[in-house]
């Protein structure tokens, strides 16, 4: 209110500065319209604070601390640890082993993903519209799967004693898969585990992929082919510059969900994986809830979190980018 | 009908009494009659499916002392009851009893979850079997109280091995192979499917019973300080034991574990096995994965070890304790001291468990299904009562030193020496 007084009779201690008092009878408006998204906002921030920040920085206090189960059990402050989970951590080399494993496996899913639903998203494009809403069918149906029956089914089709997928390679000529173990070799187990993670990471990527390739204008394909275009070259200079953006985003996704896979490894080695199936997030719940080190399950997982920003920092530049072009 | 109406009767005129005997009273200290509140007891789904007939006897006995008070049972599954327990002891709101496992009470009684309890109190306390006794202990004081106990036995199909000439379950080792031989020549020659002897590679109860047959140890304590002992030459022997029986009669998948033991032994290519005596029963029901028309063509014995002994069996057991934090620690003594008494523990035996105590082990009868899981409880063992043994259970230590010497990825002194580092590296830790 302050403000709008301003125009009368200079006091003893004028404000300092006020170099735009020429647009004096505008603030009350502008701090309205400035306030405005702030409080349309609010409620969302306010949640995610509440369910996402408030653990998290739990999490990041759990970590500096050294908290056992005496702590747990009796309610009494567990003391203050410093660096010391840290610095356990990151000088095993096991740890490094794991991030270096989690870091492959997310980059074969990620690609697989990829790859996978661009042929589904183009093939999509060239059937005939029935076969295109069958497809978008099961692909839906696929996505709304619950990860506890996929990695259930697929457990069931891998097993070693009466698994279908030994059953049908052993029909082909030559081959004996009888009694095969697909997770004695953790190579072909996780294989495997690819298999269900990209399994149901396809339909969503898929279908966005399939969404952004109806944005290419007819017209220019056209163009292209009538000036001698080849299919590659088609793809290459018409069709990716529109996807792209959509393809970047669907990318960074996948990479932020398949580094933080847990589910489908816990559930396909039956709640017990081995140390060679050990990925960032099971490292850190095995730490965390088995062994009892709550501590350095907690740093494990914050550094996991460090790692998730940096996928997560290309999905921001990329969706601020597309705000930008609009 | 006519029992609720008269149940219900009874009731009514229980609180009239009490309420003429409550008007009375006043400025004395709350008599136990008067006693108002809930007492909440967590118990494994083990009592529910097995004995929810003496959950019922022991609350109504208990109601005898306590009308007043209102008895909740929970039941929890085996897979996620400690986590619950974690999450409740961490608040304020705790169950006034707990069932444990008696390879997980060490952990929660070195960090003060539970409160200590008077054995003096409890029935047969001076014969409280060692394996769930010494699971409560801690510096001369007792945390918790033994419930019941199971011990593994020898399962056998009757009717195949009556095929192969042999009337009778082996008594001796080598008296075992050459059945096993016989059911092997016989069956697995037509089907190689066909397991003479089921024995899944994670299946560490079993594994471990061959290492303690010829002498040797999980773990030890030397000097206040626990440390693996499975690359001891003794234990290698076992472990070396256990692996031959496993390549000579085993036919299945060795990465897995024993969880479904039942359902695999029910689709009848399994001649023998090495389980809990109500495996034999679930192998029949249709409900647990089992084929009905195998009733009646189970019997178990006791399984005799490489040693010449029989081999011992890991007395898994369950004890009940109650958390340091219960508002209601006396009535929770008395709930417990009801429900593991001389009359408890006889209602156990029906239901084909092994009571707390060897004076009553002695009830159990011989020759029935339990008899020789009885027997064999005599040589029975634990787990290490170490701080961190949870932790080297639920890392899996155990499972994938077996898993690697089954499926032969190392041998079977390298993978040892690997789970003693393994093991090292956690069992001190609370």
């Amino acid at each position: 209110m302050g403000t709008v007084e301003l125009p009368g009779p200079p006091r003893a201690a004028p404000p300092p500065h006020r170099p735009r008092t020429a647009r004096a009878p505008r603030p009350r408006r502008t701090l309205r319209r400035r306030l405005l998204p702030y409080l349309l906002i609010a409620p969302t921030v306010l949640a995610l604070a509440a369910v996402l920040g408030y653990p998290l920085v739990d999490l990041v206090v759990l970590s500096f601390q050294d908290m056992t189960r005496r702590e747990l059990f009796s309610g009494a402050p567990p003391p203050y640890a410093g660096l010391a989970n840290y610095r356990s951590i990151l000088t095993d080399g096991f740890f490094w082993t794991v991030v270096g494993r989690t870091a492959l496996f997310t980059v074969a899913c990620v690609a697989a993903t990829m790859v996978l639903s661009l042929l589904v998203a183009l093939l999509m494009r060239r059937v005939a519209p029935w076969v295109r809403t069958v497809m978008t069918g099961v692909l839906v149906a696929v996505w709304a799967m619950p990860v506890m029956v996929a990695a259930s089914i697929f457990r069931w089709l891998s097993d070693a004693d009466y698994g279908v997928v030994n059953w049908l390679l052993g029909l082909l000529p030559g081959l004996d898969f009888s009694k095969h173990n697909w997770f004695e070799d953790p190579w072909q187990g996780f294989a495997v585990i690819t298999g269900v993670v990209v399994w149901g990471a396809v339909p969503f990527a898929a279908l966005t992929l399939q969404a952004a390739l109806s944005q290419v204008p007819a017209e220019l394909a056209e163009a292209a082919l009538v000036d001698g275009a080849r299919p590659g070259q088609l793809f290459r200079y018409v069709t990716w510059p529109v996807i792209k953006p959509s393809a970047v985003l669907v990318t960074s996704l996948s990479a932020i969900w398949d580094f933080g896979v847990f589910n489908q490894i816990w559930l396909m080695r039956g709640g017990q994986p081995e140390k060679e199936y050990y990925l960032l997030g099971v490292y850190s719940f095995i730490e965390s809830f088995a062994v009892n080190r709550y501590s350095v399950g907690a740093a494990i997982a914050v550094v996991t979190v460090l790692m998730l920003l940096v996928g997560a920092v290309v999905y921001v530049r990329q969706l601020v980018h597309l705000g930008a072009a609009e | 009908m006519a029992v609720r109406i008269s149940r219900l009767a009874a009731g009514l005129a229980a609180m009239a009494v009490l309420g003429t005997v409550a008007g009375c009273g006043g400025g004395k200290p709350v008599a136990a009659a008067d006693r108002t509140g809930e007492l909440t007891v967590w118990l494994t789904v083990d009592a529910q499916e097995s004995w929810p007939d003496l959950v019922a006897a022991v609350n109504a006995r208990f109601r005898k002392t306590y009308p007043k008070i209102k008895v909740n049972v929970q039941y929890q599954q085996w897979t996620t009851k400690n986590q619950k327990i974690d999450a409740a002891l961490a608040g304020r709101n705790v169950p006034d009893v707990v069932e444990m496992g008696n390879s997980e009470t060490t952990n929660y009684i070195v960090n003060g979850a539970f409160t200590t309890v008077d054995p003096a109190k409890f029935d047969h306390s001076a014969e409280w079997l060692p394996a769930l006794r010494d699971a409560c202990r801690d510096n001369g004081k007792t945390y918790c109280v033994p419930y019941y106990v199971g011990a593994r036995v020898g399962i056998y199909r009757t009717d195949l091995l009556a095929q192969v000439g042999v009337d009778r379950a082996p008594r001796t080792f080598p008296e075992l192979r050459a059945d096993l031989d016989k059911l092997k020549a016989k069956f697995g020659a037509a089907d190689k499917n066909f397991s003479a002897f089921y024995m899944p590679g994670r299946y560490w109860y079993a594994a471990m019973a061959f290492v303690k047959d010829t002498g040797g140890e999980i773990a030890v304590r030397e000097n206040g300080r626990w440390h693996g002992a499975l690359s001891s030459p003794r234990s290698v022997a076992g472990l070396t034991a256990w692996k031959d029986l496993l390549d000579a009669y085993y036919t299945g998948d060795r990465s897995k574990d024993n969880g479904d033991e039942p359902a695999v032994v029910g689709q009848g290519k399994v001649g023998m096995f090495y389980g809990n005596t109500w495996e034999a029963k679930a192998a029949t029901d249709s409900r647990s994965g089992g084929d009905p028309a195998l009733r009646g063509k189970f019997a178990t014995f006791a399984f005799p070890g490489p040693s010449g002994k029989l081999l011992p069996p890991f007395l898994g057991g369950s004890t009940l304790a109650i958390p340091a934090k219960s508002g209601n620690q006396d009535l929770a003594q008395d709930w417990i001291r009801l429900f593991t008494d001389r009359t408890s523990q006889r209602r156990l035996i029906a239901a084909d468990t092994l009571p707390n105590n060897t004076a009553q082990l002695r009830e159990v009868a011989a020759g029935g299904v339990n008899g020789p899981a009885a027997q064999a409880a005599e040589r029975g063992w634990v787990t290490p009562l170490a701080p961190g043994w949870g932790a080297v259970e639920k890392s899996n230590v155990l499972q994938e030193m077996l898993q690697d010497i089954a499926t032969g990825k190392r041998s079977v002194a390298d993978a040892a020496r690997a789970a003693d580092r393994r093991i090292d590296a956690v069992i001190n830790e609370h």
